[in-house]
């Protein structure tokens, strides 16, 4: 049984500790460093990720996509430095990478690789890789290939890549026959401006509102810039 | 035969008794509407998550099910020599390890039919009323494929807890034991896995190494009963003659260990 004297020491203490949080939380240096510093520390290790999941392999993709999700709410709401910037995106591309792992038929990996990950320069090809590798594990899919080759030409430059991508496409059951016309123009370089905002704005259909800054970027310099 | 029966209807009574059954059986009807909320902070594959959020509660009650229930009663039973009331002349000792197990598969049973019928009725919902993109590769089957999987694999570990609480002592050693081997079954397959894959894309990986991974394998039960129903949550069809292996290999592995558990309870001092 704790004594008056040690009972009034541990009720000055918890007071202190409240004014102190109180104090820290209306200081202006701290409120600024909480806005502008990324709080997060990235992906375990994929093992110890798999070891936690244990069989419940979709809930193991779906965690990585909620990471998914505040590493892109720091990038977007916080005035990060430039180095927490390259930070944060290599942390998304991870989680990315990850979600993929757990489940290579999620959608939800690949709509946000291809609206976030595919339009920051450093991460092009490695976007074109898991969307490729997507493409092979949703064998069903043609949209999957076709986007993922559209984004080697538009963005890789690498058609080569572009042309067994799309080929990948065509062949796959159920694509439009518009299709075939639309990936040969696009490789044949004959393609308008107008085609690839077309595509790029049918892309975004599936994407939220706020996920959609870059590919909106990306059709403000295709109509206000070079091709 | 008789015998067996009349153990396991008393088990299921005993064990439905119990609030902390109640509570699981009254989480599991509530599981949907979590499903339902978490599914809500996706974009598109919604029904999908919904589905998943079901998987891992379906294991997670079954694990909380056989260490808070199943555990308890066995350890009342050897720990306070309760098994003697059930043990009278000539009734075998095999009697009541079978009478026990069959009356917890039963209870384990019940709540898995609670949680398809949860399973189902979000599978309906989202058949009724979502976009295409929203459930997509969605069917009927999913919602079978889950309580089945999840109902085999547990039953597995029920054989587990089974033989070590015919050898524990108390509800203590029961618990610390059962417990250690939930997380081993939970833990060790996937980082198998994972440690197999990465050392076959290795050369630089011995086959001595290589061995013993495998060999580390057939000692635990195959728990990629997570990547069957992912298949099928994304209407991917998966070969019966696989589906049928996997849940031989399972009640195969839970035979193993019952059998052990009635050798070792049939030798055990009481």
């Amino acid at each position: 049984m704790a004594s008056i004297k040690e009972k009034i020491i541990i009720v000055v203490l918890l007071i202190s500790g409240m004014l102190l949080h109180v104090q820290g939380k209306n200081s202006g240096t701290l409120q600024e460093q909480d806005e502008n510093t990324l709080f997060l520390t990235g992906p375990s290790s994929l093992l110890v990720q798999q070891a936690i999941a244990g069989p419940c392999l979709g809930l193991g993709a779906e965690s990585n996509i909620l990471s998914v999700f505040s590493v892109y709410w720091s990038i977007k709401e916080k005035n990060l430095s430039e180095d927490d910037q390259q930070k944060a995106w290599l942390y998304l591309y991870r989680y990315l990478q990850q979600a993929q792992s757990f489940d290579p038929w999620y959608w939800d990996t690949y709509r946000l690789t291809n609206g976030l990950l595919a339009y920051q320069e450093s991460y092009q090809s490695k976007a074109v890789d898991i969307l490729a590798q997507g493409a092979k594990a949703r064998s069903w899919d043609w949209e999957m290939p076709f986007t993922a080759g559209f984004l080697a030409h538009d963005q890789l430059k690498d058609d080569v890549r572009a042309f067994h991508l799309m080929k990948l496409a065509i062949n796959r059951e159920g694509a439009p026959p518009m299709l075939v016309g639309l990936a040969a123009r696009f490789l044949n370089k004959t393609a308008t401006e107008s085609d690839t905002v077309d595509f790029l704005r049918a892309m975004k259909k599936s994407l939220p509102k706020g996920y959609t800054q870059y590919i909106d970027k990306r059709i403000d310099e295709l109509l206000h810039g070079g091709f | 035969m008789k015998n067996i029966l009349t153990i396991a209807a008393f088990t299921v009574r005993e064990l439905l008794g119990f609030r902390v059954t109640r509570t699981l059986f009254a989480i599991t009807a509530l599981l949907p509407l979590l499903a339902w909320a978490f599914s809500q902070l996706f974009m598109l594959e919604i029904a999908k998550v919904q589905l998943d959020v079901m998987v891992g509660g379906a294991y997670l009650l079954g694990v909380v099910f056989l260490l808070s229930t199943v555990v308890t009663l066995l350890g009342k039973d050897i720990g306070e020599q309760v098994c003697y009331f059930f043990l009278p002349p000539p009734i075998e000792r095999y009697s009541y390890v079978l009478g026990r197990f069959l009356g917890s598969v039963v209870v384990l049973t019940l709540l898995y039919t609670l949680l398809l019928v949860g399973v189902e009725l979000l599978i309906w919902i989202s058949l009724q009323y979502d976009t295409s993109i929203h459930r997509h590769g969605i069917n009927w089957i999913a919602g079978i494929m889950i309580g089945w999987t999840a109902w085999y694999q547990t039953i597995s570990l029920m054989g587990a807890v089974f033989l070590i609480c015919a050898w524990a002592t108390g509800v203590a050693e029961m618990l610390v034991f059962s417990s250690s081997a939930a997380f081993i079954y939970w833990v060790f397959p996937p980082i198998l896995a994972g440690m197999k894959g990465r050392s076959d894309a290795d050369p630089l990986v011995s086959e001595s190494l290589k061995q013993s991974l495998d060999g580390l394998s057939w000692f635990f039960p195959d728990m990629t009963g997570g990547s069957i129903v992912l298949a099928f949550e994304h209407g991917i069809s998966i070969s019966n003659i696989v589906i049928m292996q996997h849940a031989l290999g399972h009640l195969g592995y839970t035979a193993l260990m019952l059998g052990l558990a009635i050798i070792i309870f049939s030798k055990r001092s009481l």
